[in-house]
């Protein structure tokens, strides 16, 4: 949507709907838990690795429930009248525009701030008050109090394996949600899904993920993190489009990962043992 | 008086000085001479008592024995006197060496023979020392091969000297004093490789003449040339060919694999590691056998074994069907399969009945096919990628065999057969019994095999073979399994590796040295030091009591300590958790803290100039992370130019009538990074330990530090480095490194240099102390970082959950504080008990510890970022 559109008319919440249903597999009770937490007008921390299927979940969710889904990718100069609105000029006129979550608190969406811990502490306390039982949102240059649709749910991604330790969420923050783990599945269900998504044959998928579980082995050994379920998707069409097995791990699943040459030696090596060429 | 007196005494009177004493003490030698020797004798006397002492040393009692041969060849005479002359002309050293040959080979040779053999020392007269050594060996190898042999030596001599002059006199004492076991037919051989190991180094040049005669004597000439050229084949470097020719062909492989092949495997190490940690889905350490076992004594047919959780690699040669770090990789692999493969139910099976006689060595070998066979089948359906690397080194292993028509069983042969079928590689001619070894194994592949199938099999191929095979095994073991220079087989890639380490102990193949792992704690009572510990609170608590009373028995009292430069202690309680009873102890540890002494800061420079591509790298990397010198901060109530964004926003909202804002300001300024870290460094004995390259991890972390305080200079954060050892309770000693004023100065250097081992990890007292000084900082961020190898562990510090939880508990007060802690361990074992005490995201292991001083850093870097 570009700016102008912006500008013509009042952002339509029908943009944000979910119209196909994506693909998602259960690995334990969360769609339950996440159907309840919307019941109860509970907010949600979705808490893992990046590439676990978290966005994917909630795509899900929000098909599942039919409620459209408002996406913030959060970064550290994301600022309050980012997320609540602010008044643009229209010819001669001013004109208030909601921001993203104003938009999904007033037409009952699910708004989901990705990695919230990248945003700065001053804008995310603005959705403080929508994360407890007041669910409101005071927007102050408009003096006006949103009260949150009924269908409004708050939802909040945080990746905890980040070594940082000036990145954290502050406890006022965390205990205003339920957290969902999402971990990668296990190989049954991560070579299923590979199959699935990039169409490739249960035996590339198998292998795909059995690498994958070797190179997990290694996050805290030098790698930040183990590749992601999203890489080995990634890997896995490139192969199902006729490239060499061992170059598409190679470009997806460690060349990603580190810079570090030594760890890619043993990476590539990894790779080579573990696809047939 | 003699026959001759009417001839000596006129000559003695003009004799004078050397001559004349030996003339006087040895006459009867003199008197043994024709009149014209003698003459010639006083004439040679007079040229050499020109002559500087060494060459005198000796000359006139050769001379007189040489001469003394004359009377039986009359006519060499005139060619011997004009010689002698001549060669006594040059130098005595030479006219002696020519006298001494006279002697030796006038009254056993044809004149002609004596001749040819004067006239071939003369064309070697460029160096007088092979000349002196020609002549001293010739009668030597012409008593053992005649004329011949005398000539084949002077070519090579001749050919040698082409190639390196100085090396010829070794030559030919070596040659000489293998006389009795060469041939004429070796030397040109010998001379070759002679001039070519020369060549390349004189050490080595002279190892192989010291070690020639005594070879020559054990073993034909030309295998000790073959011997020979393969060192020079093998290795590059001077000192590793002196080391492989000192060995002798015995032993030299070995001596070989340890010096050359350990720098291949060494380069490898940590990537296997890393590969091996993926595989097993736990941390393992990838070692060189050889720095735990004395390569003699491994077989040749054992390339890896698995003890306690490490893979012993036997480092390899270069193979030409397979890069060796896939030969690494595979080898690697497959030891690490039997565990992968092999659940704990299945140890039953595979340690046999409770080691009983039975399972023989004979069993235990047909099981180790048979289990080798099926963790391979495992293996290679979980990575069928190595698939091609197997058959290469399948085909690289039985390469003997691939020619041959139909193969005798043995035990090699029946593992090569095993593998060959196995990777479905034909490199084995038609075995015996080929049929059943491959109706036996054959269902082993499948995934659902267990270590009790391989058994079933092992017992099957016992039935069947188990009589043929017995033979090998009464035998001994060394004469079937391949050694080098023997016409066995080549050794073949897998053997053992599950049963690794009980084969290598149960049979005492390898003698195993115990590996250099955490040292053995030695607390020995010091009976010299009573220091008066007890406290009368304590009197109440028995427990406290009793520690107290095994404090005064250990010996807690003030030692010598090398940290030590007579500055004064500051001394600071803390108390300590106790996990039994639930409670602090109070004021129970005494923490004594001072600067560290200083020690020679040249050790920061030579760090510095070690890692110098390193260190410039890290400070660009931090140099960006510091923050730019203008970043710019939006929406402020003042500043230099106008938020364009902010200023409609505001305009808008004015426009709308809802209360606009004044902060529509860019600001330029220095964005404050307001960190403050204190470092704490485990300086306990157990750092004292080498490493794989030869360094202690004190050492390495000390430059690990140096790196750290060079990258955090650039960024400005306020960082203070301290260290810390324990002895007992009330001596936990903190010495600061580093203070948060100072600069990386030279003082600091100093205290980073003066950093040593010393006594225990009383864990939790030094955290508390390092919190205590870091919580006296302003910053926005306070970070407490542990630089440890290992567990908590002191004297009276209970046991490992007493150290832990007390740990723990420090840790929850400091976090409570308000302060960040992070640990970075170089314990490859730290997961087990680090996220117990430290949680999950809260610490970081440096695997390889070498890796460290660049690894520190960016640890750094990634905590702060």
């Amino acid at each position: 949507m570009t700016i102008a559109d912006r500008r013509g008319e009042e952002q339509s919440i029908e943009h944000y709907h979910v119209s196909e249903e994506p693909y998602y597999r259960s690995s334990g009770d969360e769609i339950a838990l996440f159907e309840q937490a919307h019941r109860l007008h509970l907010p949600v921390m979705l808490k893992g690795p990046t590439g676990s299927g978290k966005t994917r979940f909630l795509q899900h969710m929000a098909h599942r429930l039919g409620l459209p889904l408002v996406t913030v990718a959060c970064h550290e100069d994301l600022t309050a009248s980012d997320l609540v609105g602010r008044y643009l000029f229209v010819g001669n006129e001013t004109q208030w525009v909601d921001g993203p979550l104003t938009l999904a608190v007033k037409h009952g969406a699910i708004c989901y701030l990705d990695e919230l811990v990248e945003a700065r502490k001053d804008t995310t306390v603005v959705i403080h008050p929508l994360g407890d039982d007041r669910r409101i949102l005071p927007i102050e240059k408009k003096s006006q109090i949103v009260e949150a649709h009924d269908d409004f749910m708050l939802v909040v991604s945080f990746n905890p394996g980040y070594q940082s330790i000036l990145k954290d969420l502050k406890q006022s923050t965390r205990q205003r949600f339920l957290a969902l783990d999402f971990t990668y599945p296990d190989p049954e269900a991560e070579a299923e899904i590979v199959e699935r998504e990039a169409g490739v044959d249960a035996p590339v998928a198998e292998s795909l993920v059995e690498l994958a579980s070797m190179i997990r082995n290694l996050r805290d050994h030098g790698l930040e993190e183990g590749v992601s379920t999203r890489l080995l998707v990634y890997a896995a069409r490139l192969i199902s489009q006729g490239v060499p097995a061992r170059r598409a791990a190679e470009v997806t699943m460690t060349r990603p990962l580190t810079d570090d040459p030594e760890m890619l030696e043993a990476l590539q090596a990894l790779v080579d043992a573990a696809l047939e060429e | 008086m003699g026959p001759r007196a009417e001839l000596l005494v006129p000559m003695r009177a003009r004799l004078s000085g050397e001559a004349l004493a030996f003339a006087l003490a040895e006459e009867r030698r003199l008197e043994r001479l024709e009149r014209p020797e003698l003459e010639l004798w006083e004439e040679l006397a007079a040229i050499i008592a020109e002559q500087r002492p060494r060459e005198r040393q000796g000359f006139l009692a050769a001379c007189a024995e040489g001469l003394a041969q004359l009377s039986a060849a009359p006519d060499l005479r005139p060619e011997v006197h004009e010689w002698s002359r001549w060669w006594t002309r040059r130098s005595g050293r030479l006219g002696a060496a020519f006298l001494r040959l006279c002697r030796e080979l006038v009254p056993s040779v044809s004149t002609d023979t004596f001749r040819k053999t004067v006239s071939m020392a003369r064309d070697l007269e460029w160096d007088a020392d092979t000349v002196v050594e020609f002549m001293t060996q010739a009668p030597g190898l012409e008593t053992q091969g005649g004329l011949a042999l005398v000539e084949a030596c002077y070519e090579g001599t001749l050919a040698l000297g082409r190639a390196d002059r100085r090396a010829t006199r070794g030559f030919l004492e070596a040659v000489g004093r293998a006389a009795g076991s060469i041939t004429a037919g070796d030397l040109p051989g010998l001379a070759e490789v002679s001039a070519r190991t020369a060549n390349r180094s004189r050490h080595a040049a002279k190892e192989l003449f010291r070690m020639f005669p005594a070879l020559a004597a054990s073993m034909p000439v030309n295998r000790v040339v073959q011997w020979v050229e393969e060192g020079l084949r093998l290795t590059s470097r001077e000192d590793d060919l002196v080391l492989y020719l000192s060995y002798g062909p015995r032993r030299s492989h070995a001596a070989i694999e340890v010096v050359c092949r350990a720098a291949s495997l060494s380069a490898y190490r940590s990537r296997l590691a890393l590969i091996l940690e993926a595989f097993l889905g736990r941390p393992a350490m990838v070692r060189n056998m050889f720095d735990v076992l004395d390569p003699a004594s491994v077989p040749l047919d054992v390339p890896a074994f698995v003890d306690r959780g490490a893979i012993y690699l036997r480092p390899a040669p270069a193979c030409a069907s397979l890069p060796l770090f896939s030969f690494y990789r595979l080898v690697t692999l497959h030891a690490a399969a039997h565990e992968r493969f092999t659940d704990s139910d299945d140890q039953m099976t595979l340690l046999g009945d409770g080691g009983d006689a039975a399972f023989s060595e004979l069993d235990r070998f047909l099981f180790a096919v048979a289990e080798d066979y099926r963790v391979d089948s495992a293996l290679l359906h979980t990575l069928p990628g190595l698939w091609n690397d197997a058959q290469a080194a399948v085909r690289h292993t039985y390469a003997d065999y691939a020619d041959g028509g139909s193969v005798p069983l043995s035990p090699a042969s029946l593992q090569g057969h095993a593998a060959s079928f196995r990777f479905g590689v034909r490199v084995i001619g038609q075995a015996s019994a080929v049929d059943l070894v491959e109706r036996v194994l054959e269902p082993l592949s499948a995934p659902s095999a267990r270590p009790a199938d391989s058994r079933r099999a092992a017992g099957e191929l016992r039935a069947a073979l188990g009589h043929d095979l017995m033979e090998f095994f009464l035998a001994d073991p060394a004469e079937w399994m391949a050694t080098p220079g023997s016409d066995a087989p080549h050794p073949p890639y897998y053997d053992y590796l599950g049963l690794g380490g009980i084969h290598a102990e149960d049979s005492g193949a390898a003698g195993r040295t115990e590996s250099t792992d955490r040292p053995i704690l030695d607390v020995t009572p010091d009976v010299s030091a009573s220091p008066d510990l007890v406290e009368k609170a304590e009197e109440h608590d028995p427990a406290a009591r009793a520690q107290t009373a095994v404090e005064g028995l250990i010996g807690l009292g003030e030692g010598e300590t090398p940290g030590d430069d007579g500055t004064e202690w500051e001394t600071y309680s803390y108390p300590e958790w106790d996990v039994e009873k639930g409670d602090y102890r109070a004021d129970w540890c005494t923490v004594r803290c001072r600067n560290m002494r200083e020690g020679d800061p040249t050790f920061v420079a030579d760090t510095l100039a070690r890692y110098r591509g390193e260190v410039h790298l890290i400070r660009r990397q931090f140099e960006r992370l510091r923050p730019t010198r203008v970043q710019r901060f939006f929406k402020q109530q003042e500043g230099d130019e106008l938020d364009l964004d902010a200023l409609v926003d505001a305009l808008a909202d004015r426009e709308a009538g809802a209360p606009m804002t004044d902060k529509v300001f860019v600001r330029r300024d220095k964005k404050q990074r307001d960190v403050a870290v204190v470092f704490l460094l485990d300086m306990s004995d157990s750092t004292d330990r080498l490493v794989g390259d030869g360094q202690r991890i004190i050492d390495v972390e000390k430059q690990g530090l140096v790196l750290l305080l060079e990258a955090v200079g650039r960024i400005d954060d306020r960082c203070a480095v301290m260290g810390f050892a324990s002895r007992g309770r009330h001596r936990v000693d903190v010495f600061r490194i580093k203070h948060f004023h100072e600069h990386f100065t030279r003082e600091v250097a100093g205290r980073i240099s003066g950093v040593e081992a010393l006594g225990y990890t009383r864990l939790g007292a030094a955290l508390r102390h390092a919190a205590e000084h870091l919580g006296g900082v302003e910053a926005g961020e306070r970070l407490l970082v542990l630089l440890s190898d290992g567990r908590p562990y002191d004297l009276t510090y209970g046991d490992m959950r007493y150290a832990m939880e007390d740990t723990r508990v420090a840790l929850s007060e400091i976090r409570r504080a308000g302060m960040k802690v992070f640990c970075i361990t170089v314990d490859p074992e730290g997961p087990a008990y680090l996220e117990h005490m430290f949680g999950a995201n809260r610490y970081t292991v440096i695997q390889d510890v070498t890796h460290l001083p660049t690894r520190l850093p960016r640890i750094y870097q990634n905590l702060t970022a």
